[in-house]
């Protein structure tokens, strides 16, 4: 899965604001929110495609968190992507 | 770790409760700044009376907001006028809901305390009679123009 290009993300304070620009705004007309693990999520799956198991394993590498609370994080996570319509899958 | 939420009406609900909301820009009113669809507004709740070149976030009443800078400061209201238009609005002071404090312009972010944006404010706002002047003289143009080489009605 892959976030879908389009997106700015601006980081004010200690939350990241996504936006979508040019073609996207005409189908993407809402305003995503997200703390520091999202948006380094976020941020993954701009740049390249990964399944969940990828994620976690980056997750792993940045955060020193349990394995089984960013299965857990990034399912929900990327639940809430994929219901909004954000993920080319 | 997320929140998604519509836009749509609920901008006064965003700012209350995170204290900061960004939108993409739609409309050519505060052209050349922002552009439609192209850049992103970062807005947050006023702390108090906006200043002259503030830019002010305020609904419409008919379910829009709109994003235009403030021109003047008078007793209970602003004087408002879009970057790219040539008619002045009086906004109560109350009906402002939020302040552009930053943008983020093909994809670089600019902060409203920075030098090269307060010089623009100033400037654009300061040649506005020049800029009417210019409208003016276009419009007048044209419909010379329209006048001397439009189609005509044939005669029958």
């Amino acid at each position: 899965m892959k976030i879908k290009d389009g997106f700015v993300v601006e980081r004010v304070g200690s939350q990241y604001l996504a936006v979508a620009v040019g073609e996207r705004a005409d189908e993407f007309n809402a305003l995503v929110r997200m703390n520091e693990t999202g948006a380094f999520i976020f941020g993954l799956l701009e740049k390249k495609e990964l399944n969940e198991d990828g994620i976690v394993a980056a997750m792993l590498d940045e955060y020193d968190v349990p394995r089984a609370l960013a299965e857990k994080d990034v399912s929900a996570f990327v639940e809430k992507l994929r219901k909004a319509g954000l993920l080319d899958e | 770790m997320s929140d998604i939420g519509y836009p749509e009406g609920i901008v006064e609900r965003e700012l209350r409760e995170h204290g900061v909301y960004a939108s993409n820009t739609v409309g050519y009113s505060m052209s050349p700044l922002l552009r439609h669809h192209k850049d992103v507004a970062i807005i947050e709740p006023p702390s108090g009376i906006l200043k002259k070149y503030d830019v002010a976030l305020y609904p419409d009443g008919k379910g829009n907001y709109i994003l235009h800078r403030v021109i003047a400061v008078r007793d209970g209201e602003y004087i408002i006028r879009g970057d790219n238009t040539f008619v002045k609005e009086h906004v109560p002071h109350s009906a402002v809901v939020g302040v552009l404090v930053a943008y983020n312009r093909g994809g670089k972010r600019h902060d409203c305390k920075e030098l090269g944006y307060r010089m623009y404010s100033r400037f654009w706002c300061f040649i506005y009679p020049l800029r009417s002047l210019w409208r003016k003289v276009k419009f007048a143009l044209a419909r010379l123009k329209n006048k001397l080489f439009g189609k005509r009605k044939r005669d029958s």
